[in-house]
């Protein structure tokens, strides 16, 4: 119960302190909304007259794209871990009465709440509006989508973990570290193309790498063109075979961590 | 004398490029593990930018009327814009907010030179900025071979033109909306980050069928249009207007006196207000 609440109390601050200052912040959120409409208008124009070479319908692809960006922050876990590193405070949080891991997953809650409120929600209401179904394949699939979210949550936590790890074993700095796993796994996630629309048989290949366990599962058991029951396997597989690894990285270096400083 | 105040102005520019110049050789070039993954990082992440484009084009043999070799050739100038940003304007030049936001700004002005002069020369990293700009030239160079276009002095000239006009365009965005830190240094101090993955993402994609409302929103309040998609398509030859050639400059103009005016006006609430780092109460005390 402690554990709860010292969990919830931190993820409110994280939150407040995105907002308290000024409505302002709110811009991000309509960047990101303009972002959502061109992206929509783009998958239009692509498969607008090569709908017959696309293994994924014109109408699965808007939903999959509609979802993507309601679950971005969910598809690409990113605590602040490494800011953490880069501004020193990493410090302050060894000698709070908490265990790593959740604190970090409780800031990050924290922001996604609002986030979930002020951008996902509204926009999973007006997704009629911009001519998007983005009802579940089946009830079956939202159950089981709901599953395969949390497992990429839990993955993409330890890839977090295992790059900030990285990034002190290496003494790398901490922003290129993080760009570079941002953009292997923008691409190789099926966060922005859906792997079944990659060219050279890819898509399959693909799959089976951790960073397919972020996006691609959940989204295409949510738009029904993937099997869930394989995709959760190896979301589970791959939960169970990172987190060992992150655990280990991190205990292996943790006392190697230098706090840049603000 | 104004001429000899200008020529003194410009030499200063160009020793300080020196300067700054020489140490970002010196970080570089501190080891060869820092050399080795900061330009293997750099090359992943400028290719990732584009690659999702290039994929789909070469999944549906082009995109909408863009063959494949000229979404290549749209991609190559998009990096070769942002590796001109990078070059000019790294260490966080081209994100202003983060630089307002984070009290920043009283270390430039206390520089012993105009404030233009600072931005225009602390972000220089000609050589841990140069990664997108070699990856672009080639792919580029490229392009220009499988498209066989003129690349004659004419065309180079106008290749020139447009990469400056779209990096102009690109950094003046950037200082538009970054001036918005200026209002509210915690809440808008991650903008540009914002702005540059929204010119980031939707630059690599031909704009031709998105819609008038949409295609005009991407020429105005999110100018990703100008950054690839305007010039490739007078690069190439595909805009019959004579006067195309000048679109995307004027729009640098507009865009550059636009994001001046926004700045200065921005500068002088923040001569009464300052910033908050160094307050007891500073969010990034």
């Amino acid at each position: 119960m402690l554990a709860l609440r010292q969990w919830w109390a931190t993820a409110w601050l994280s939150g407040a302190g995105a907002v308290g200052e000024s409505p302002l912040f709110l811009v991000d959120y309509l960047l990101r909304a303009l972002r959502v409409c061109v992206l929509l208008a783009l998958w239009r124009v692509v498969l607008g007259d090569r709908a017959d070479a696309s293994p994924m319908a014109l109408g699965s692809v808007l939903s999959y794209a509609l979802l993507a960006e309601v679950f971005a922050d969910q598809l690409n876990v990113r605590t602040s871990l490494s800011e953490a590193f880069w501004q020193g405070s990493i410090a302050q949080h060894f000698l709070r009465p908490m265990a790593l891991v959740p604190q970090f997953a409780a800031e990050m809650l924290g922001g996604w709440l609002v986030s979930l409120a002020l951008f996902s929600l509204p926009l999973l209401l007006a997704a009629p509006l911009l001519g998007v179904d983005a009802r579940p394949a089946s009830r079956f699939a939202l159950v089981a989508f709901a599953a395969s979210l949390a497992l990429a949550i839990c993955v993409g936590i330890a890839i977090d973990f295992i790059a900030s790890a990285l990034t002190v074993a290496f003494e790398q700095p901490v922003w290129l570290v993080q760009w570079v796993r941002q953009a292997i796994a923008v691409v190789l996630s099926g966060a922005v193309v859906p792997l079944a629309l990659l060219p050279w048989g890819l898509g399959p290949l693909l799959e089976w790498l951790p960073f397919a366990s972020l996006a691609w599962a959940p989204l295409a058991i949510y738009t029904g063109i993937g099997d869930a029951a394989r995709l959760l396997a190896l979301q589970v597989f791959w939960a169970f075979a990172l987190w060992p690894l992150a655990g280990w990285l991190w205990r292996a270096n943790r006392e190697k961590v230098v706090g840049y400083g603000g | 004398m104004a001429a000899e105040r200008e020529h003194a102005r410009l030499r200063r520019l160009f020793s300080l490029w020196a300067i700054y110049a020489r140490m970002d050789l010196l970080w570089v070039a501190r080891g060869l593990r820092v050399s080795v993954a900061w330009y293997l990082g750099d090359l992943v992440v400028s290719l990732s930018a584009v690659t999702w484009s290039f994929l789909l084009a070469e999944r549906f043999d082009g995109i909408g009327a863009w063959s494949k070799p000229q979404v290549v050739f749209m991609l190559g100038l998009a990096l070769l814009v942002r590796g001109s940003v990078e070059f000019g304007f790294g260490l966080n030049a081209a994100f202003p907010s983060r630089r307002i936001g984070r009290g920043q700004l009283d270390h430039m002005l206390l520089m012993p030179q105009p404030l233009w002069m600072t931005i225009a020369s602390d972000g220089f990293c000609p050589a841990s900025g140069s990664g997108q700009l070699l990856a672009g030239s080639a792919v580029i160079a490229w392009s220009v071979h499988a498209l066989a276009l003129p690349a004659d002095a004419r065309w180079l000239a106008l290749l020139a033109l447009h990469v400056v006009s779209a990096a102009a365009i690109m950094l003046a965005f950037a200082y538009l909306w970054g001036s918005l830190a200026f209002l509210a240094p915690r809440a808008a101090e991650e903008v540009n980050s914002s702005t540059m993955r929204l010119l980031e993402q939707l630059k690599p994609f031909p704009l031709d069928g998105v819609g008038g409302g949409l295609a005009f929103g991407l020429m105005t309040v999110v100018p990703a249009g100008f950054l690839a998609w305007l010039p490739s398509r007078v690069l190439l030859g595909l805009e019959s207007a004579r006067s195309a050639w000048l679109w995307t400059p004027l729009a640098a103009l507009v865009f550059v006196a636009l994001a001046a005016w926004v700045f200065r006006t921005g500068l002088q609430r923040y001569a009464r207000t300052g910033s908050t780092r160094y307050l007891s109460h500073g969010f990034r005390r």
